[in-house]
């Protein structure tokens, strides 16, 4: 894996990780395709158990996005985890609620705590 | 009207105020000053300001409940923020909300002189562009684009200008159709012009999906495709008429995507999120063509 992470940043709070996605708007399909590599690159590497997404930076985002959230999640519960979204604004919230993709295959939560609690 | 020529700053404490009073009025500038954010959206209205400079913690109505009511009713009207240190994620958060930049107040003396020169020489540049904006009625632009995906945000930016000029909705709206343009504009060049199928997304991770992207750029006929984006506004509303060069496609033939046996499958979710925020959406017989029209909300019309 690449030492300097790109598209996001990570933290540990109370052992759980903490991705925060970085600021860009996750709508350009190469920028998602390079962030969805560096994010499941680091999801194999790690296999975490439980993981929370942080989405404070983001502004919006794209079916595209979407996609490869999808993506994502299919790797993290390839390696027996669980995945929390948290601080998303409704512009970013809107499409997943449309798409009924919120509180049926992505849980979604205020703040990152809230997340962590809900494991 | 007379044209702003004051600076007004924004602060509870007297001295922080008489501080960036003193910075300011040493370059030159005539500043007013008010305690919060209440107070200021007060003076707004009975004097205009060129540029609004505020902190963050105050009592009343905050620097970020100033950027935003700012926004609402002078959209023009920049706003700089002033941090203390460790307040950058909110100072970041403010700047995606609208405001123009943000100052730490430990070296307000260095750097605000600097950041208001270059905040109030953009905001000169565009004042003529917004003076003539404002006899504005209606607007068309045509558009022929490569099958760049890369141009797509800056397509977007451009057609984004009419609706601002005439002033046809507001951030969050200009955002949801933001978003449903890039749906269409990536679905034409695509699947459309090279026609690649989203199915092909869910196959060893994408790869062979963005392969097959790049591949067919360089190939004939797909790469002499080219996107072309109609945009007609007036002060009612908004039209986009998208059209690609390829087959076309039957949209009757997409799975629903928010059935739970498809959640997890790709594709529609795209015009899924196109017809939820625009107000009609028409596809022409053959499948390769989009008009989407986005009609300018009345205060107390309902459907």
């Amino acid at each position: 894996m690449a030492d300097e992470l790109k598209f996001f940043s990570v933290k540990q709070i109370e052992g759980v990780p903490e991705i925060t996605l970085g600021s860009a708007d996750f709508v350009s399909r190469p920028i998602i395709v390079l962030a969805k590599e560096e994010l499941t690159e680091y999801v194999d590497l790690q296999k975490p158990p439980k993981l929370v997404m942080n989405f404070k930076n983001v502004g919006h985002i794209s079916s595209e996005f979407i996609a490869a959230m999808i993506d994502i999640q299919d790797h993290v519960v390839g390696h027996g985890g669980t995945l929390k979204l948290s601080h998303m604004s409704q512009t970013v919230q809107t499409p997943f609620q449309i798409t009924n993709l919120a509180g049926r295959l992505f849980m979604i939560y205020e703040t990152t705590p809230e997340a962590i609690d809900a494991f | 009207m007379a044209e702003p020529n004051h600076i007004l700053v924004v602060d509870d404490s007297p001295t922080q105020l008489r501080q960036m009073q003193l910075v300011l009025e040493k370059e030159g500038y005539s500043v007013r000053s008010a305690a919060d954010g209440k107070e200021a959206m007060e003076q707004i209205a009975i004097d205009l300001p060129m540029l609004v400079i505020t902190d963050l913690q105050m009592p009343e109505m905050n620097g970020l409940e100033l950027v935003a009511a700012v926004k609402a009713s002078t959209p023009s009207l920049p706003v700089i923020l002033t941090t203390s240190q460790g307040s950058e994620d909110i100072a970041a958060s403010a700047l995606r909300d609208g405001a123009s930049s943000y100052v730490p107040k430990r070296d307000m003396a260095l750097t605000l002189p600097p950041v208001v020169k270059q905040v109030l020489s953009l905001y000169e540049a565009t004042r003529f562009i917004r003076e003539v904006s404002k006899f504005a009625v209606e607007s068309s632009i045509t558009l022929v684009i490569g099958n760049d995906e890369m141009l797509v945000p800056k397509v977007i930016e451009r057609l984004e200008r009419p609706m601002v000029e005439l002033d046809l909705f507001d951030e969050g709206e200009r955002l949801q159709i933001a978003m449903a343009l890039d749906e269409a504009l990536v679905n034409a060049i695509v699947h459309g012009n090279l026609e690649v199928s989203s199915e092909l997304r869910q196959t060893e991770d994408g790869k062979p999906y963005t392969d097959l992207i790049e591949k067919r750029k360089t190939e004939s006929p797909y790469k002499d495709r080219r996107v072309k984006v109609h945009l007609h506004a007036s002060c009612q509303q908004v039209k986009f008429v998208i059209c690609d060069e390829g087959n076309g496609f039957d949209t009757a033939a997409l799975r629903d995507p928010t059935d739970p046996e498809n959640l997890e499958r790709a594709g529609g979710r795209g015009l899924l999120l196109i017809n939820a925020f625009m107000d009609e959406v028409i596809h022409n017989d053959c499948g390769n063509e989009i008009t989407m029209l986005k009609r300018k909300q009345v205060d107390g019309a309902s459907d």
